[in-house]
């Protein structure tokens, strides 16, 4: 994970879609101790000419994480889909984190909506979600990264296997 | 730690949002991973699933901290659950009851062979913080205590067997609440189970078999643990994901023959324990609901408290069983009138027809074609549990032979059936059997001759 990844643009458009559709984000970095922490995400934004991937967490309820990726910048994020445990990895080494920009609040609305529809289809109530999800109210952070490598996580024989 | 107690926390482990496991390499590269089987161990601990070597594996060998999120099914809150890896177990008791509950959906998508657990991986719980929305409120395991202290004394009360399953069945439906429940026997000589009492089914299904490690009920019993799956859409898809994921990288079409659920079809949750006695399986409870989470852990906890209770009072019943009355009650005498009944049996498997219908095979069926074949001999009806066991043409094995079991499995089949024949108890250790109809044997093969 030295070397920064020559297709990180190929990686990013290959799964952009799959990342920023009704998919669970848990977002993960670590102290320089080695203790993890983890966040889940309200949404992501891929920039592809910039190969860089944006995930959105809830500020106040991500503090030790924020602090993590403040201190040692290294970052790991999976996006899960529930109705067929299709899920993949993302890692960097770079994660910079700052206010949304301009269109993000439309960015993490969306994702909220399509998450609890998701969710509703496999029996979750929307309000469980809401819970779920957090005061959506609440001061939203911006992570952004450059992914140099993607990883298999679909449960089976083959999770942990890089993917082009 | 924190105030939140990891108990009020074990709904969580098998909601239907599956666990998050949070890790870190020693180069600080953090890692991020779904838990398949997330287990209550104790106050302090909780056990994780280990069926594949990945980076999570090869951190916490390295780096044993970890970050555990885990999501109230039923709120929807967060909780973080900061951990330390202590040890990997790969026998016992807690490997046995996850690789029972991994080997119990494997069976059902056909990868007994190739889903497999290495290990339960066994971590230390540092802390815990609720991240989002409302702690778990406390006490929610008082209806099923109210419930045991109702149901466990009409156990204990039970004279025979089937006294005894029928309080088993009142006390989980009436008390328990589960509404589709079965009570099923061991032989473990041929290694299957056959139901003898159910409860909140159209049909009884008495007399229907499975196999050990067959789908829930059967791992239970061969594996000797208690297998619950809450979730089974969740459950059974990753299931099928793995094998996908399995056939895919190594050609393998299909790997095995799917085997039917047991019980309703549309069963969303399902809990089997095993009944032991001593060294002794002496058959399973089985109950499922219709939707997804409807047998929580404490409603594991008590069906394992009503099965040790079941074991007791079994080996009760069977010591009295084992002594026949001193008084012995004058047979009733039940005229055999109308068309004969057409009796035939297949030396086989004992199996046994009544008038071209199939009754019952298996040890039971052979009881059943002695005593008719000694009926018609001696127009003797009452017989003795002691001489039945004393008989070696009947097959039973020499331990736990399980011989009551079949008699009532034998009795409910007559009540069932109708055939013209019936047996009932005629005092303790004894049965009656009533001859309604005159009896017919259609070949001249005599009684279990070899």
């Amino acid at each position: 994970m030295k070397a920064r990844h020559p297709d990180s643009a190929l990686i990013i458009a290959t799964h952009a879609e799959f990342m920023s559709s009704e998919v669970v984000i848990d977002v993960s970095g670590c102290d320089p101790d080695l203790t993890p922490h983890l966040a889940i995400g309200w949404g992501c934004r891929v920039s592809v000419p910039r190969r860089l991937v944006t995930v959105f967490v809830d500020e106040e309820r991500s503090l030790p994480l924020l602090k993590a990726l403040a201190a040692t910048r290294a970052i790991a994020v999976t996006f899960g889909r529930g109705t067929d445990h299709k899920c993949i990895q993302l890692k960097g080494v770079d994660a910079a984190f700052g206010p949304p920009g301009r269109g993000d609040a439309k960015i993490m609305d969306a994702y909220r909506e399509r998450l609890a529809a998701h969710f509703e289809q496999l029996g979750m109530p929307r309000a469980r979600t809401r819970v779920y999800l957090g005061d959506t109210e609440a001061p939203a952070v911006a992570i952004s990264f450059t992914p140099l490598a993607v990883f298999e996580q679909t449960p089976g024989p083959g999770a942990g296997e890089p993917l082009r | 730690m924190s105030a939140i107690r990891l108990s009020d926390l074990r709904v969580c482990l098998d909601g239907m949002f599956p666990s998050v496991i949070a890790t870190a390499a020693p180069d600080g590269t953090p890692n991020v991973s779904v838990i398949s089987d997330a287990r209550y161990l104790d106050a302090h601990h909780v056990a994780l699933s280990y069926q594949f070597f990945n980076k999570t594996r090869a951190n916490i060998l390295a780096n044993p901290k970890a970050s555990l999120q885990v999501t109230d099914p039923n709120t929807g809150s967060r909780y973080h659950l900061a951990m330390r890896y202590l040890r990997t177990e790969t026998s016992g008791p807690l490997f046995e009851a996850m690789k029972a509950k991994l080997a119990g959906i494997a069976s059902h998508v056909g990868m007994g062979e190739v889903f497999r657990l290495r290990g339960a991986d066994v971590y230390e719980v540092e802390d815990i913080e609720c991240v989002v929305g409302d702690v778990a409120p406390r006490g929610a395991g008082e209806d099923l205590l109210a419930g045991l202290r109702a149901g466990l004394p009409l156990l204990r009360r039970a004279e025979d067997l089937e006294d005894l399953l029928d309080a088993t069945l009142h006390a989980l439906a009436l008390h328990l609440g589960f509404h589709h429940c079965m009570i099923l026997s061991a032989d473990s000589a041929r290694r299957r189970l056959f139901t003898v009492a159910s409860h909140g089914y159209p049909q009884s299904g008495v007399g229907s078999e499975i196999a050990f490690g067959e789908g829930v009920i059967g791992v239970a019993a061969a594996e000797r643990t208690p297998v619950r799956i809450t979730h089974m859409a969740r459950d059974y898809l990753y299931g099928e994901v793995v094998r996908r994921q399995f056939a895919a990288a190594h050609g393998v079409p299909d790997l095995e023959r799917r085997i039917p659920f047991p019980g309703l079809a549309e069963s969303r949750s399902q809990l089997a324990v095993p009944i032991v006695t001593g060294e002794c399986l002496v058959g399973a409870i089985y109950v499922e609901g219709l939707e997804d989470g409807a047998i929580t852990p404490l409603d594991e906890d008590a069906c394992v408290v009503l099965a040790e209770q079941f074991a007791d009072c079994y080996r009760c019943v069977m010591h009295l069983e084992a002594e026949d009355e001193e008084d012995e009650e004058p047979p009733t005498d039940w005229p055999a009138q109308g068309e004969p009944l057409l009796v035939r049996h297949d030396a086989h498997d004992h199996s046994v027809f009544v008038d071209g219908e199939y009754l019952i095979k298996g040890v039971a069926g052979a009881i059943l074609w002695r005593i008719l074949h000694e009926y018609e001999d001696t127009r003797r009806v009452l017989f003795t549990n002691r001489e039945l066991r004393r008989d070696p043409r009947l097959g039973l094995p020499e331990i736990a032979d399980n011989l009551e079991a079949r008699l009532v499995l034998l009795q409910k089949r007559l009540d069932e059936r109708r055939p013209g024949l019936r047996l009932q108890k005629a005092g303790r250790g004894r049965y009656q059997l009533q001859v309604l109809r005159p009896i017919e044997f259609d070949t001249a093969e005599r009684p279990l001759d070899a």
